[in-house]
């Protein structure tokens, strides 16, 4: 009486096709999920990054303002104004460029001090701590 | 006679050595092999030492290499064996064999002697294998030189080695890669050795005159623009030359130009003006617009740039872009003339040829399909197949003239402001309080809180106001002389006019155990940065309020409002009298206006459980005794004091009282608790006095000690400050002992303590256990029968 492998999977066949079936479907069905996790996984990871990017631009722009213009001794030369205007412009938020120009056109002392404020107020609100 | 031999034997010997020593020692031409650097390595072989003293070692000629090497495993080698033997080129080359008994043929022609003496290379032979001459543990270095290095006279043998490669490096303008300029900074390094050193822009030293060695030197490159190489000879004192070393420039003199391809005469108002144009690769331009404003921006890698300027106003204009390459070279400003009319606004819509109108028809129908399909199959084209797309820089423009905010003409951030802020001293209410409480303000003194911008030092941080008689600094010890009690309280009712005149006015003290009991007022700041003054009772106890008016007032009350179930807890609470303590209240409502009337406010505001009236307890007290609510949580009490004096007005003191449950004895029965009656809780009090535990006088603070339990299990102590135990009895439950504590203020006594039963092992056994025990034993029992038959039936077997 020997084993025979080829007549036993013969006879059940169509059981062994349905397990494979059974098998692969669980399979793509994990890979599947898996899958979604990990999209789900890399959109957090973009919006995190996304996120660190505004606020190095925040804080470069605040580096930029605090260096440049509040410890400035001096008027602020063209090529340091025109970068000012570039980083400010990439920061890409409407708001902070319009305090930006409130701040640049103010003509009285009071003024230029309370757009001063307002803006590195907004800017410090901008950062994104989450 | 015997002398005379005897010296004439000395003067041989000295002689015979000089003449010997002349033979073998140190020598150029014929050299000897180091004594430490003497041993060359084999894996067949092992060590072999080319320097030994037995069989004479090996001695390097010009023509060949003599005597004999020796390995521990294999015996002599010779080096010069009859008609072989290892043979030198007198430049360091060797060729020929070696012979030896056991190790056979030794070929050498892949070993060399290098200018420093030092062998390099492997001989080889069939029975040794290689015999490795440089490697980390192997090294044979001779004193004989090659003959071409050799110069004669008494030079040293280090004279003929020239500068090494290795301690050479120079750099022109540190490295840089580029340059505008033909005068150059040359940094060289060399070794000791080196003397002088040879500089020339070609490489065969054309013109090169040999000058003092420097590490600096100021040096100009050839004529013409294009990739420069400098040229480096180094030499040692004895004149030895190092092999020619270089270093590159790229020198580029030559201003860049710039072109606009871009462009129109004409704009109109409405047009964007884009312009486009080329110059060298990364330079930067300068734009100046109307020369009242000014942009830059920088070409691409390979020199485009494309611009986006924006709407111009009508008129002329006129443009200015100076091109400056990477390397600083400024370009000649290239000039642009533009106009911008005013557009043309279309006043009547002109009639459509019929022709045009089915194809415009089809065409406008489409067109958003067919934009979509565009976009899709943009989406789907690889980024190669693409076109690439070009889009203009949008520029930044900013005016020639300095905005009057960037001149710095004014202080963007008020001096005076931060100034006063950091300077300015403590709010006024906190100034207050340190004046009412000498402990405040040696704790302020003492964490260094002395101006307003300090006060965030203090941020979440509990102090304790010290009780009305720690206050007012009465000894215990001289109130209660003789008496076997640990009060510190004072009733109000015994204190004399002087010492009332000495209670804080405005603050909120309280009292319990019919005045003997202080409360210790915890003061923290809240979420909101507010201060709060705390205390904790027991829920049903009796506290009484104590309060010292600032003037005659027309009444005094008092309100318990319902704050919350669950009381917030403290951040730390450290007492005052301990220093390291800190305390913060940037705006302490102890004592403020009344904004609105208690009554008036709605539940939603307030919930008033209870109102109630002080007394006048003589010299400005009053005193209200309240009995707190049956219900635990977090309560308030507001004492609203109208005075008489309408500059004064009326105030409102807050204080949150947080009533806790009382404690109770319970029994454990799973997850459950089951309260204990007729348990007797004693507390013990560290007398400290006689150093020991005694039962704690209850009756003195209008309580009892021991107490009986009801039905509900419960019990509590209100207690002074000091070091206590909890004794617990009750039938049909194992003793309870509890371990001491300390109550550091004036609060409640009421922990939950669990009692075991002295029957506690017997609740172990339920009948799910005695089940499982059964089954374990009739299980053991018929595995124990298969054994004992299955023996039985083996023994009948072999019988």
């Amino acid at each position: 009486m020997s084993f025979n492998f080829r007549e036993l999977f013969l006879r059940h066949k169509q059981l062994i096709s349905y397990l494979v079936i059974i098998f692969l479907l669980f399979g793509i069905i994990s890979l599947g999920i898996q899958c979604y996790f990990l999209k789900s996984q890399e959109k957090i990871c973009e919006q995190r990054e996304k996120t660190q990017n505004g606020n190095a631009k925040i804080i470069n722009f605040l580096n930029l303002f605090i260096e440049k213009v509040l410890q400035s001794k001096t008027d602020i030369s063209f090529e340091d104004r025109l970068k000012l205007e570039n980083t400010v412009r990439d920061l890409n938020d409407s708001e902070i460029l319009s305090l930006w120009e409130t701040f640049t056109e103010a003509k009285t002392a009071d003024e230029v001090q309370a757009y001063c404020k307002d803006l590195l107020q907004a800017l410090v609100r901008k950062l994104n701590t989450n | 006679m015997k002398n005379y031999f005897s010296k004439l034997l000395i003067v041989f010997t000295v002689v015979l050595s000089a003449l010997y020593g002349g033979c073998v020692f140190a020598s150029t031409t014929q050299g000897t092999i180091d004594s430490t650097y003497k041993y060359a390595w084999g894996e067949n072989t092992g060590f072999i030492s080319f320097s030994t003293t037995g069989g004479g070692s090996v001695i390097v000629t010009d023509s060949d290499l003599t005597g004999y090497a020796w390995s521990k495993i294999y015996g002599w080698i010779k080096m010069n064996p009859e008609n072989y033997g290892v043979k030198n080129n007198a430049e360091g080359t060797l060729s020929g064999s070696a012979w030896g008994e056991n190790t056979g043929w030794i070929n050498f022609s892949g070993v060399t002697i290098d200018a420093t003496g030092r062998f390099k290379g492997k001989a080889t032979g069939d029975i040794v294998g290689e015999i490795n001459f440089d490697c980390d543990e192997c090294k044979v270095i001779t004193d004989w030189r090659h003959a071409g290095l050799r110069g004669g006279g008494n030079l040293p043998s280090g004279a003929y080695v020239p500068p090494e490669a290795t301690s050479l490096s120079v750099s022109v303008n540190n490295g840089a890669v580029k340059t505008n300029n033909a005068n150059v900074a040359i940094t060289l390094k060399a070794g000791l050795e080196v003397k002088s050193m040879m500089i020339s822009n070609s490489a065969d030293f054309t013109n090169a005159v040999e000058e003092t060695f420097a590490n600096t030197k100021s040096w100009t490159l050839s004529a013409g623009d294009g990739q420069k190489t400098v040229y480096f000879k180094f030499f040692s004192q004895y004149g030895q030359a190092s092999n020619v070393i270089s270093s590159s420039i790229a020198l580029d003199t030559t201003a860049p130009e710039l072109k606009i391809t871009q462009s129109q005469e004409s704009y109109n108002s409405t047009d964007t003006i884009m312009l486009a144009g080329a110059t060298e690769a990364d330079s930067k331009v300068d734009l100046f617009i109307d020369n009242s404003s000014y942009t830059a921006f920088s070409s691409d890698n390979l020199g485009n740039w494309l611009i986006n300027l924006g709407k111009y106003s009508v008129g002329s204009h006129h443009l200015e872009f100076t091109p400056t390459d990477s390397i600083g070279n400024v370009g000649k400003p290239t000039a642009l003339d533009f106009s911008v009319k005013q557009a043309e606004i279309p006043t009547e819509v002109q009639a459509t040829p019929p022709s045009n109108i089915i194809t415009e028809t089809i065409t406008n129908t489409f067109a958003p399909l067919l934009n979509t399909v565009k976009d899709q199959l943009n989406t789907f084209l690889p980024g190669i197949i693409k076109p690439e797309e070009v889009t203009p820089a949008q520029v930044v423009v900013i005016s020639t003239t300095t905005p009057d905010a960037l001149t710095n003409k004014w202080a963007l951030l008020a001096q005076k402001e931060i100034g006063s802020f950091v300077l300015s001293p403590l709010p006024s209410e906190i100034a207050l309080i340190a004046q009412k409480f000498p402990e405040v303000q040696q704790t302020l003194s003492e964490v260094g809180v002395t101006t307003v911008a300090d006060v965030s030092k203090l941020q979440g941080t509990t102090f304790k106001l010290p009780g009305i008689t720690q206050t007012l600094a009465f000894s215990q010890v001289e109130l209660r002389t003789g008496q076997l009690t640990p009060a510190k309280g004072i009733p109000i009712a015994q204190l004399t006019s002087i010492s009332k005149s000495k209670i804080p006015s405005e603050i909120m003290f309280a009292k319990t155990g019919a005045g003997l009991i202080d409360f210790n007022t915890a003061v923290s700041i809240n979420d909101k940065g507010n201060t709060e003054q705390r205390i904790s009772t027991l829920t049903g106890n009796t506290v009484q309020f104590i309060v010292r008016v600032d003037g005659p007032a027309n009444s005094v009350k008092g309100y318990l409002t319902f704050k919350s179930k669950k009381p917030e807890a403290l951040s730390s609470s450290i007492p005052l009298n301990k220093l390291t303590a800190s305390l913060l209240f940037s705006e302490p409502d102890l004592a403020k206006t009344q904004e609105q009337p208690i009554e008036s406010a709605t539940p939603e505001q307030i919930l008033v459980v209870k109102q109630f009236d002080y007394k006048d307890s003589g010299d400005g007290v009053y005193t209200a005794d309240v009995s707190m609510p049956v219900v635990s949580g977090e309560y308030g009490v507001i004492t609203v004091v109208d005075y008489k004096d309408k500059t004064l007005g009326t105030k409102e003191m807050n204080l949150i009282t947080v009533v806790d449950p009382e404690g109770y004895v319970y029994e454990k029965d799973g997850d459950k608790e089951t309260r204990i009656a007729g348990a007797i809780v004693s507390l013990y009090w560290l007398n400290p006095d006689t150093k020991q535990y005694e039962l704690w006088p209850a009756k003195n603070y209008q309580q009892e000690n021991s107490q009986i339990t009801d039905v509900t299990g419960n019990y509590s102590f209100l207690v002074p400050d000091g070091y206590y135990y909890l004794k617990i009895d009750a039938p049909g439950y194992l003793s309870y002992d509890g371990k001491p504590f300390e109550v550091t203020e004036g609060s409640g006594v009421h922990i939950n303590i669990e009692l075991k039963t002295k029957y506690w092992w017997l609740k172990i056994i339920d009948w799910k256990t005695v089940l499982l025990v059964v089954a374990v034993l009739l299980l053991i029992y018929n595995f124990y029968k298969d054994k004992v038959r299955d023996l039985i039936l083996l023994k009948k077997n072999n019988h």
